[in-house]
């Protein structure tokens, strides 16, 4: 997991607006230099780390909620239900992670069972132990685990076009642009700095 | 030091899983150790145990013989204290604490069993005496039944795990053959790569960052004499010494690297292990060091440090930060005598904040223990990650002896409870998946659901011994004085300011 961009410029006698935008500046930033993932599906451990980003961005808007005011509680709007779309998409790697763990672990514990079977089998036995190795029975555990990675890989796929879908639209209503004016702007009818 | 420190000799013993290990050395007047004697037998003290859970019979009683010859030994070269550990295979078995007593019993060495984290930091200890730490490193201690993965930045030690991964336990479970054939080397290295795997996450173990490696234990020493150069060892030519193994019946190779065969025996799967580390970890370069937890045990005992895993080394020094200082910071904020000081306004709110995100996450364990829902944990999760996100922000206003643990400790909250959470999320995903499959698919999944399921108690019950503790040990009564009720007094100040004005 990355490591959070350090804040170098708080500064303990400063007004809290003055502070809490300048964390927010470098969080926008840490946010959106994942941007050149975004639109690559196969980078999972990059998403995941943009994943821990935008819980960042969110918690640092949380935190200094009152500053932020009505703008900020929309903004935690938006990188929470990103922060959503990320979770889901984590939550199929870690699956598909551990399904292909199981089914690695089984086929190494058949392989090892149909070498022994072979080792002390007769030789009019050999044909009967290589045909139940190449078909397995309909109860084999190897079906489920492989049908179930299956469809992990299909709602992976979902689940990252979801995330995809609502990065773009945020895009293009200016999110960007609207994180960026929270960090330098007083909120909307405030003027504390 | 005492001047009777410096003229002393000590021995260390270390009980591992493969061998039985001593050092005797006396203090090299600074800080480090002169050795003037080791011994070292093969005893499979592990074998068997992943099948059985006990150590066996035969087993320990070539231990014990080989624990009477050590301490004869270590008398004769004039060693006044002798201090033992055991590791891995006697923690993790049933009749281990019978066998401590029986030595105790038969040859008078008092010894004391350690936790994996305690292993890791003597290693990392002994280590620092003789190898350089700076820069970025991944340690691996490299077992019989366990290795003990440590991450190390400039000499301060970020992390450790001690895992279940041994050369001893990987031989009896995949190598069957002398020599090892190419499918056995393969499932090896893929057990191992698959057990590293689960301990990268939670560990933030680098990859590719240009971390060197140093290798500790036996199998590094072993395998230092089967590359072209010790010096300079990459990837390539672990998989190389990987292949030469695939050739070597145990006893060919016992005459190569000079050691007993059944130590030879286990060294393929020693080797795996490595691989499997160093394609995790993708280091610039691999180093063996030979000098690891006896080293360590030596260096506390002449010091008179009392031996235990707070006795890591202190955090690294911020000019930046450095500015503030406790005294500064506990009478500013009037922790010291409550309705006092007049603290800096950022720093004031930050902790109260903090404080309040400490509450949280002190409310939210109770559920998390009590395990009738899963989001109990979730929720300990989510608050610890608020904490976190207000205390990274935070770091710069206050002193780092001050603030560092206690930061740490914030961010081990989460990552104790990331292993039950993967399984309590994975757990629901796969019942639901099960409700709608053909029954064909049934036994596939109740498998995985099954090991699953495993994996949670035994995550569960070590979240529960870490989350216990935290509840009950000194650190929540510190942070309260510290954060909680400094912010309390803090805010009854600004009331009180409020009316007055």
């Amino acid at each position: 997991m990355s490591r959070a961009w350090p804040v170098h410029n708080v500064d303990a006698s400063a007004p809290v607006l003055v502070n809490a935008r300048r964390v927010l500046g470098v969080r926008i930033a840490e946010y959106y230099s994942y941007e050149p993932v975004v639109g690559h599906p196969e980078l999972s451990l990059a998403l995941h780390d943009l994943r821990i980003s935008t819980k960042r961005l969110r918690y640092t808007l949380e935190l200094f909620r009152t500053e932020f005011g009505d703008e900020g509680e929309r903004q935690i709007d938006r990188v929470k239900a990103v922060q959503e779309t990320l979770g889901d998409l984590h939550d199929h790697d870690v699956r598909i992670e551990m399904i292909g763990d199981e089914l690695s672990r089984l086929m190494l514990e058949q392989s090892r069972e149909t070498r022994a079977a072979i080792a002390e089998a007769s030789p009019d036995t050999l044909a009967s132990i290589a045909t139940a190795a190449l078909r397995p029975p309909p109860d084999d555990p190897r079906r489920g685990l492989i049908a179930l990675l299956g469809r992990e890989h299909g709602k992976r796929r979902e689940a990252y076009q979801r995330f995809r879908e609502l990065w773009d639209a945020y895009a293009g209503e200016g999110m960007r642009a609207d994180l960026v004016a929270l960090s330098t702007n007083p909120p909307r009818g405030q003027d504390r700095v | 030091m005492t001047g009777e420190d410096s003229r002393s000799v000590a021995a260390a013993i270390d009980i591992g899983s493969n061998s039985i290990k001593m050092t005797v050395a006396r203090p090299d007047g600074a800080g480090g150790i002169e050795q003037i004697d080791w011994a070292s037998e093969v005893v499979r003290l592990g074998q068997g145990i992943d099948q059985t859970g006990v150590l066996d019979q035969e087993r320990m009683d070539a231990a014990i013989a080989a624990l009477t010859r050590f301490e004869a030994q270590a008398r004769e070269r004039g060693a006044t204290r002798l201090v033992a550990v055991a590791t891995e295979a006697t923690r993790s078995t049933e009749n281990g604490p019978a066998f401590m007593e029986r030595v105790q019993q038969e040859t008078g060495i008092s010894v004391r069993v350690i936790d994996g984290l305690e292993e890791a930091a003597l290693t990392f200890r002994g280590l620092s005496a003789t190898t350089d730490v700076s820069g970025r490193l991944v340690v691996a201690d490299i077992g019989g039944a366990s290795t003990e993965l440590i991450v190390v930045n400039d000499g301060i030690m970020l992390g450790a795990r001690s895992i279940p991964l041994g050369s001893g336990r990987i031989t009896e479970r995949f190598v069957l053959s002398d020599p090892p054939t190419l499918d056995e080397l393969a499932s090896s290295e893929g057990e191992a790569d698959a057990v590293v795997q689960r301990a990268a996450k939670s560990l933030k173990l680098p990859r590719g960052q240009g971390a060197r490696l140093v290798i500790v234990g036996g199998t590094g020493e072993f395998m230092a004499k089967l590359v072209p150069d010790e010096g300079a060892i990459a990837f390539n030519d672990v998989k190389n010494v990987l292949a030469k193994l695939g050739v070597l019946t145990a006893a060919e190779l016992a005459d190569i690297i000079e050691a007993p065969e059944a130590r030879a025996r286990v060294l393929p799967a020693g080797v795996a292990i490595v691989a499997a580390i160093a394609n995790r970890v993708q280091p610039v370069r691999i180093e063996i060091a030979r000098s690891g937890i006896r080293v360590g045990l030596l260096i506390d005992a002449f010091s008179g440090r009392p031996i235990s895993t707070k006795a890591m080394p202190a955090p690294a020094k911020s000019p930046r930060r450095g500015k503030v200082t406790t005294e500064q910071v506990e009478t500013e904020s009037g922790s010291k005598n409550p309705g006092s000081g007049q603290e800096p306004a950022f720093r004031a709110v930050m902790r109260t904040l903090i404080g309040q995100r400490w509450t949280a996450v002190w409310k939210a364990i109770p559920a998390a223990l009590e395990g009738t829902d899963i989001e109990g944990v979730h929720d300990v999760r989510v608050a610890s990650r608020r904490l976190r996100a207000a205390m990274d922000i935070a770091a710069p206003v206050f002193p780092p002896g001050w603030y560092t643990p206690l930061h740490r400790e914030a961010k081990q909250i989460t990552s104790a409870l990331g292993e039950v959470r993967d399984r309590d999320v994975l757990l629901v995903a796969l019942q639901a998946d099960r409700e709608n499959a053909p029954v064909t698919e049934h036994p596939g999944i109740d498998r995985l659901i099954g090991r699953i399921e495993s994996e949670r108690v035994t995550a569960r019950a070590e979240m529960e011994r870490y989350l216990s503790l935290l509840l009950k040990g000194p650190l929540k009564k510190e942070i309260e004085r510290r954060f909680e009720n400094a912010a309390s007094a803090s805010e009854q100040r600004g009331h009180a300011q409020r009316r007055e004005k």
